[in-house]
């Protein structure tokens, strides 16, 4: 039998963090929704007359098209997470254990460098004259100059370097639990490596799938450093145009507008996610 | 060991195999026949369990062959070979039913769902989990998920079915049972069964023909009685039950009875042993329940006895367990039946003629 302390016991052990959430997040948030339902001012102020215009005008397909964009490119980038994810994990799960601490350190070190001078680290790899295209012109593989910077690649490039961690530890945590017994036993009973996977393995790390997915799609679908910096104008995402509007074009209505349909959204397509996966679970 | 035999299900050959610096399995030989119920036994470390896997074709050996159903065993994966492993743990599907647990070698052997359906309801049936079927394995007690582990295997209908400590994870009541009901279902289907395990009492009663195994050899193979009663060596001996034992020295061989002198007790009588001759050293060793105690001396010399005090007397039901301290300070276990009520149990600290007949030892050379 497991003793745990009964959370009631505590109940003031509640307030600090319920404090911090309802005024730091639940208020601005508040703020955000009803700004929504404001007029931008004339010089970029905002007008409390109430108004449905801000939602309406995301429906130009110029802002479409950057949603589109962004959905396509959070969709891709967990898909490619997930590809290249799951092997890693797999093999760090199946390492032995004195193996598999400095495993997982090696995947979480990249966090100790700031996210931002990563990202311009890349830029340096991508751009035209960079790494990348001076090793393939000198290896013979190219021969122009390669123009990935400020692509949509760029971005993808940029989006799965950085979320594929949040891809590996959940997937790790499933696998790492995987009794080895069990792909023995399909094994033993007939089944080609393939099958053990799809039949056994797949099925019983799927909470770890759902998790790295869920890790992943969120914050790509909102990125805004990545695409700033390697994307450029050509590549905006949702992230960029909300911040344009605030900062740029000072219209704060339609900015509040912009993050609260990329909110709800995110919602909705984590909502149908969770009950399709939970639907197959069994 | 033997050559091929056409009845034989599986041949091992001079197996070797290493982890790493420690040899798992050290030149083992061995021929199991078709359709016996054969034990491994031994204890932990010994090697049993790695036999088992090389058997599965989870692990391939280092050196030697391995032969099933005629089959040369090299280089063929787990999935081609017609063994199924029961596992320790059961390894069942937690995520399929007892139906899909079951249905899982048929299915991946690619057999139309037509045939599956009635094969799966049989193998149930058999293991009596018949109303049992769309239970999860997270949903069953100990002992039924060791019968779907059992069915799933037996269902694909394997040459050898192999068992890895079956009974091990049951509580001593199951196990018992569950140890009637294996070797009745080996009789009824008729498949060779390999059976590893560590409790010489489960492969004793279970079991044809039994191995036992000691850091990665073979030291005896025979029926359980064989074992039982003629012990190859000191380790089979022990290990096989307990069994009290005198270290002693040759004295004389007289045609099939040797006398050994043993320090501080003085002469003891044995059946002659192969190999042995006057003067080796030798282990008298008597099983506890061939021991009788008396008050009286004994008045014919047909049986061995020394003079012993009873230090302990331990009521066990069925029988009295005694302990007993010799002459020269070793403790022996008598195990004498309470059938007579009315003969006199002995107490603690009695003095009393502990007697044998000469043909109940064994001598083991040392």
């Amino acid at each position: 039998m497991k003793k745990s302390i009964p959370a009631k016991s505590f109940p003031w052990l509640v307030v600090p963090p319920a404090a911090a959430l309802i005024f730091l997040f639940g208020v601005p948030l508040l703020l955000v929704f009803a700004v929504s339902f404001a007029t931008r001012g004339t010089y970029g102020g905002i007008e409390w007359t109430f108004t449905l215009a801000n939602y309406i005008s995301i429906a130009d397909p110029l802002y479409l098209r950057i949603f589109w964009r962004s959905l396509w490119l959070a969709v891709l980038t967990t898909v490619i997470c997930l590809l290249m994810g799951f092997p890693l994990a797999y093999v760090i799960a199946r390492a032995p254990k004195r193996w598999q601490g400095i495993l997982l350190f090696l995947v979480i070190i990249p966090f100790w460098t700031n996210f931002l001078v990563r990202t311009y680290a890349w830029m340096f790899i991508l751009r035209s004259e960079g790494l990348l295209s001076t090793v393939l012109s000198a290896l013979g593989l190219t021969r122009e100059p390669l123009t990935l910077l400020f692509t949509d690649t760029a971005v993808l490039i940029g989006l799965v370097y950085g979320y594929l961690p949040f891809m590996v530890l959940p997937l790790y945590a499933a696998l790492e639990r995987l009794d080895p017994s069990l792909i023995e036993a399909a094994w033993d009973l007939y089944a080609r490596p393939h099958q053990v996977f799809v039949r056994v393995v797949l099925p019983l790390s799927k909470p770890g799938v759902i998790a790295g997915c869920v890790l992943v799609f969120i914050p790509s679908l909102g990125a805004y450093v990545t695409p700033d910096l390697l994307g450029g104008a050509r590549s905006m995402m949702i992230g960029n145009l909300i911040q344009h509007q605030y900062l740029v074009v000072r219209d704060w209505p339609f900015g509040s507008a912009l993050s609260f349909v990329l909110m709800a959204g995110v919602l909705a397509a984590l909502l149908y996610y969770l009950r399709a996966g939970g639907a197959r679970s069994l | 060991m033997d050559g091929v035999s056409a009845d034989a299900s599986v041949v091992m050959r001079e197996v070797t195999k290493r982890h790493g610096t420690t040899v798992a399995v050290d030149h083992l030989s061995l021929s199991i026949r078709k359709g016996e119920f054969f034990a491994i036994l031994g204890p932990s470390g010994s090697g049993k369990t790695t036999t088992l896997r090389l058997l599965a074709g989870f692990e391939q050996p280092d050196a030697g062959e391995i032969i099933i159903e005629g089959q040369p065993m090299q280089g063929v994966p787990p999935n081609h070979r017609p063994v199924n492993l029961v596992f320790q743990n059961y390894a069942l599907f937690p995520h399929m039913t007892v139906a899909q647990n079951v249905a899982f070698g048929l299915e991946m052997k690619g057999l139309p769902s037509t045939e599956i359906g009635p094969r799966v309801a049989e193998a149930l049936e058999m293991v009596r989990l018949v109303g049992k079927q769309d239970r999860l394995p997270s949903q069953l007690s100990g002992g039924e998920q060791q019968r779907v582990a059992l069915a799933r295997a037996l269902v694909n209908r394997p040459a050898v079915l192999l068992l890895d400590e079956p009974l091990g994870a049951l509580d001593k009541q199951l196990r018992l049972e569950m140890e009637v009901e294996l070797k009745a279902l080996q009789e009824r289907v008729g498949i060779t069964f390999v059976c590893v395990t560590h409790d010489q009492e489960e492969a004793l009663t279970m079991s044809d023909r039994l191995a036992v195994m000691h850091h990665g050899r073979l030291l005896q193979v025979g029926t359980p009685e064989e074992i039982y009663t003629a012990p190859a060596s000191a380790f089979v001996a022990s290990f096989i039950g307990v069994s009290n034992s005198l270290p002693g020295r040759v004295q004389t061989i007289d045609g099939q009875r040797a006398t050994v002198a043993v320090e501080g007790i003085g002469l003891v009588h044995a059946p002659v042993c192969a190999g042995l001759r006057a003067g080796a050293p030798v282990l008298v060793t008597i099983r506890p329940e061939r021991l009788h105690l008396s008050r009286d001396p004994a008045t014919d010399g047909s049986q061995n006895q020394i003079r012993v005090r009873i230090a302990k007397a331990i009521y066990s039901g069925s029988e009295m367990h005694y302990l007993v301290t010799l002459p020269n300070n070793l403790t022996w276990k008598a195990r004498v039946p309470n059938a007579d009520g009315t003969a006199k149990r002995f107490d603690a600290g009695e003095s009393a003629y502990l007697k044998w007949r000469t043909t109940d030892a064994v001598l083991l050379p040392e």
